[in-house]
C-alpha cells in the first residue's frame, strides 16, 4: 500500500512546487517553481531528497497534514511555527513520524515555508515538472492549491538518519532586506534621476504581492513608455505607470510590457521571496561580472551544504 | 542583422532585432528561435520570442552571457514554413454585447460604429507572431491603425477563455480564463488549447494566418456546446 498524506487544513495557499518548468515559456507556460529556491532545496536536503523533488510551498500559514504511514518530513522557512501531534518543534532538522502523526504549520514565519517529504510529493509530471502553475491551472496537484480533504501519495523511500542545516544556511526572518541588483535591460530608458531615486529610496512591501511578483511602495520612479511584450527574467524590477516598482518572482508571467530598470541577483531574490507586507527593501547596484561570480559561488555553496552526507548533524 | 545581445540578470539575455511590431521582424526572431532550439543545448533552458526580441534563459552555472552570444552568432536561422501556402484558419467570433464588453467603447474611441470596428477587425488576415502569457495565448498582428486603441488602464482580473481582444496594433484570443488588459471586442466558442493530453495542443501556432469571421450573436451558446 502506498503511504499518503491527508490534508486536514490547507492554509490560505499551499502548492506543490519543484525547481520549475523550463523550456515551455515560448508556448505560454510559466516557470513557476519554488519562490525561495534556497529553502526548498534545504527542505529536500533534510529528508534526503535530491534537488529536483517536489515540496509543498505554503504562504503565510501552512497546512495541517496527517501521514498514514511512517514518514520523514521537514519544514524550512524563516522561523516558522511547527507542531507534531500538537507539540512545538524545531524545523531545521529531519522530523521522523509514526503512522497517524499530524504535522501542523500554523505560521510560516517569513512569507513562505517549505515542507519536504522523504521521497517527494508524488504528483504526476506535467511538461517535465511537478510545479503548480496557479494562473494557468496546470501541473502540481490538479493545477491548484491543495484543499481540505485532499490526499496525495508519497513516493516510497528508505528512511535516512536525522539531518540538520549547517550555518550559515539556517534561514533568518528579516524585516529589512538589502538586495543587490544588476542594471536592467531597459536601464537606458530611465534618467539618472530615476536611477538615483531607485537606489536611495526605501520601499515597503505592499499587501497585493503574490508569487508572481512583489509590489513595492515608495517614492515614485518615473516610468518610461511601455515596451513591446517580451520575455522577462525572475528578479526583474519593472516600473509600471504610477512608478511603484514590481519585483518579478520565479512564478512570473512569461511575457511583460513594462520597462525593467534592474534585475535582482539570484541569491537575494530568494531572500526577497520571504518578505512580508510592511517589510522594508533597499536596492544596491553591483557589476554584472561580480553578480555572475556571486551567484555561481552561492549555488556551489548551496550544493555543498546539501550534499548527501550524514556528517552534517546540527543541534 | 543582430544588433546586440543585452544581459538580463545572471541567467538571461535579450537579442534585439527591431523596434516595432512588424511581420519581417517576427519571422526573423522565430527563425533564430527555431535554430537555437534545434541545437538542443542543455545549458539553454528557455527560448522566448517577443515582438522585437528573443529572450534566452540559460544555466548560469554552465555558461555566461558571452558564451550565449557566441552560440547565437554561430547559428544559421531556420525559417519557419510561414504558412502562406496553408489555408487561412477561420475563427468564428461573436462580436459585441456580452461577448465583447469593450466593443462599444472601442467604437466610440475610434469615432466609428461598432459595425465598422467589426468590419475592419474581421477583414484583415492576421499572422500569429508568437505565443505566451498563458498557455497558447496568441499575439497576432497587424491590426489596422484605425482601430488601434491602448490597453485598459485597469486590467480585468478575470477574462473568459475564448475572449478576443485588441491592444494597439495587436490582437489575440485568450485561450484559458486569466487576468487580462486587452480590450475585449468579441468571443469565440472555439477551443484554442487542449491541455488534457501529455503534450498541449494549440489551434493557432506561430506562422499561421488567421481570419476572424463574425457570427450572429445569438448562436454563441449553441456553438460552444458543439465539440
Amino acid at each position: 500500500m502506498v503511504d499518503t498524506v491527508r490534508v486536514l487544513r490547507s492554509g490560505p495557499r499551499t502548492t506543490v512546487q519543484d525547481r520549475g518548468r523550463r523550456g515551455f515559456q515560448h508556448i505560454g507556460f510559466g516557470v513557476a517553481g519554488a519562490s525561495d529556491e534556497r529553502c526548498a532545496r534545504l527542505a529536500n536536503h533534510l529528508v534526503g531528497n535530491g534537488p529536483d523533488a517536489a515540496v509543498l510551498e505554503s504562504t503565510i500559514q501552512g497546512p495541517r497534514l496527517r501521514f498514514t504511514g511512517p514518514a520523514q518530513v521537514s519544514v524550512v522557512g524563516c522561523d516558522p511555527a511547527i507542531t507534531v501531534n500538537g507539540v512545538a518543534t524545531d524545523g531545521n532538522c529531519t522530523l521522523t513520524l509514526a503512522p497517524g502523526d499530524v504535522v501542523d504549520v500554523p505560521r510560516t514565519g517569513g512569507a513562505r515555508a517549505y515542507i519536504g517529504i522523504r521521497g517527494g510529493v508524488s504528483v504526476p509530471l506535467a511538461l517535465n515538472s511537478r510545479s503548480t502553475d496557479v494562473v494557468a491551472g496546470f501541473g502540481g496537484h490538479h493545477g491548484r492549491p491543495i484543499q481540505h480533504g485532499d490526499e496525495f501519495d508519497i513516493a516510497p523511500a528508505d528512511p535516512i538518519r536525522r539531518r540538520g542545516i549547517r550555518e550559515p544556511w539556517r534561514p533568518l526572518r528579516r524585516t529589512s532586506i538589502e538586495v543587490r541588483f544588476v542594471m536592467g535591460p531597459e536601464a537606458e530608458l530611465f534618467t539618472d534621476r530615476e536611477h538615483e531615486a531607485f537606489v536611495t529610496s526605501s520601499y515597503v512591501v505592499h499587501q497585493d504581492s503574490n508569487s508572481l511578483g512583489l509590489r513595492l511602495d515608495g517614492p515614485e520612479v518615473a516610468s518610461p513608455p511601455q515596451i513591446l511584450s517580451e520575455g522577462q527574467p525572475a528578479g526583474s524590477v519593472q516600473i509600471p505607470p504610477g512608478g511603484q516598482p514590481i519585483v518579478l518572482l520565479p512564478a512570473r508571467q512569461t511575457l511583460g510590457g513594462y520597462a525593467k530598470i534592474a534585475v535582482v541577483v539570484r541569491p537575494d531574490l530568494a531572500m526577497l521571496a520571504q518578505a512580508l507586507p510592511g517589510d522594508v527593501v533597499t536596492f544596491t547596484r553591483m557589476d554584472f561580472e561580480d553578480a555572475t561570480a556571486l551567484t555561481r559561488q552561492w549555488l556551489g555553496e548551496l550544493t555543498s551544504a546539501t550534499a548527501v552526507t550524514d556528517t552534517l548533524e546540527a543541534g | 542583422m543582430i544588433r546586440d545581445i543585452i544581459a538580463a540578470g545572471e541567467g538571461g539575455a535579450y537579442v534585439r532585432f527591431g523596434t516595432e511590431i512588424d511581420r519581417g521582424t517576427s519571422r526573423t526572431i522565430q527563425a533564430f528561435a527555431s535554430a537555437l532550439r534545434a541545437l538542443r543545448r542543455p545549458e539553454i533552458t528557455d527560448i522566448v520570442p517577443g515582438y522585437v526580441s528573443l529572450y534566452i534563459e540559460f544555466d548560469v552555472e554552465l555558461v555566461t552571457v558571452s558564451d550565449v552570444q557566441r552560440i547565437v552568432e554561430g547559428i544559421t536561422p531556420i525559417d519557419l514554413p510561414w504558412l502562406e501556402s496553408e489555408p487561412v484558419i477561420e475563427v468564428s467570433v461573436f462580436y459585441g454585447g456580452e461577448h465583447g464588453p469593450d466593443l462599444a467603447q472601442v467604437a466610440a474611441d475610434c469615432g466609428m460604429s461598432e459595425a465598422e470596428v467589426v468590419d475592419i477587425h474581421s477583414s484583415s488576415d492576421y499572422e500569429v507572431f508568437f505565443l505566451g502569457f498563458t498557455p497558447g495565448f496568441t499575439f497576432m498582428g497587424v491590426v489596422d491603425e484605425r482601430i488601434a486603441v491602448p490597453r485598459l488602464a485597469r486590467p480585468r482580473t478575470r477574462v473568459p477563455a475564448g475572449a478576443v481582444g485588441v491592444a494597439g496594433r495587436q490582437t489575440g484570443v485568450y485561450p484559458v480564463e486569466s487576468p487580462g488588459g486587452w480590450r475585449l471586442i468579441g468571443r469565440t466558442p472555439e477551443r484554442m488549447v487542449d491541455l488534457s493530453g501529455a503534450e498541449p495542443r494549440f489551434l493557432l501556432t506561430p506562422g499561421r494566418r488567421v481570419r476572424f469571421v463574425p457570427r450572429d450573436p445569438g448562436g454563441f451558446a449553441a456553438d460552444a456546446g458543439r465539440e
